[in-house]
């Protein structure tokens, strides 16, 4: 299967709405790839990762399922790991795609593809990236793509990152607010800080508020 | 329970693969299936995209 039926294209296409896990003990199947300019070395069996990875997911995982007595096996469980259903023995392309195919009809309810969950994590990546270098208009930019996806669990992680931005907002405000008896322009500075990289947060509406009763 | 929830899938999103680092740079890795690290963080990256997982168990020849 290593060698014919995950390298087929509809195969690593159907992949992609799954959480893939390889479990094989044995290592020793590195070899060195360029990969992004670089060296590296994975496994010559299983695409991106290392032996390391496939023993480690061995020792993990194959006692979770009971009764497998050869390999290769191949289980498809949901997303808590709970088996649906098992396929002992080799399988070609097409049949593991049917087989994948079956397994997505068991786990009801709307599910997020890698393609978007990748770009999901780029999203909140970069504005994590961004927040701690204090480019908080970057930061919300960021955030607020993944708030507008449709899909309600990855729109829940951009409002959790926004939560964050909101409440260093109004830290800040506190902030200027508790300087504006003793160092005015200083509390300008900030509530304009706040005022031009918050937007649209709610607390960037209240510091040019107040800025505007300073000016 | 809610911001329990959004907390995993912080988690979930920290500790998965990142595609760009599977991206196939043209030079010789082909693109492939993408397999999880760990057991542990299949399940939270399952649980997070709420899909099935598919578990395979193989040995040398």
């Amino acid at each position: 299967m290593e060698s014919s039926t995950y390298p087929d294209k509809k195969v690593i296409e159907m992949s992609r709405n799954f959480v893939n896990v390889v479990a094989h003990s044995e290592t020793g199947h590195e070899k060195e790839v360029i990969f992004g300019g670089k060296k590296v070395s994975w496994c010559s069996r299983y695409w991106g990762i290392a032996c390391e990875a496939h023993s480690k997911c061995y020792q993990e995982a194959r006692s979770k399922y009971d009764g497998i007595s050869g390999v290769p096996c191949t289980v498809f469980a949901d997303p808590s790991g709970k088996e649906l259903f098992r396929e002992a023995g080799g399988m070609a392309g097409s049949e593991l795609v049917k087989k994948m195919q079956e397994a997505l009809t068991k786990v009801p309810g709307e599910k997020v593809h890698y393609d978007l969950w990748a770009g999901t994590r780029k999203n909140l990546a970069d504005g994590d990236a961004s927040f701690e270098k204090g480019e908080y208009k970057k930061a919300i930019e960021a955030w607020n793509k993944v708030v507008k996806m449709k899909q309600k669990a990855i729109k829940e992680l951009g409002e959790a990152a926004l939560k964050r931005a909101e409440d260093k907002g109004s830290e800040m405000l506190e902030d200027a607010r508790s300087k504006v008896e003793s160092d005015k322009e200083e509390a300008k500075k900030i509530l304009k800080t706040l005022s031009e990289q918050f937007k649209p947060l709610e607390v960037s509406k209240k510091a040019l508020d107040l800025l505007k009763t300073l000016q | 329970m809610r911001n329990v929830a959004v907390v995993g899938l912080v988690l979930a999103l920290c500790t998965a693969p990142q595609a760009q680092d599977r991206k196939n740079d043209g030079k010789v890795a082909p693109d492939g299936v993408i397999w999880s690290s760990s057991w542990e963080e299949a399940v939270k990256e399952a649980t997070a995209r709420n899909v099935p997982i598919h578990f395979t168990v193989h040995k040398d020849n």
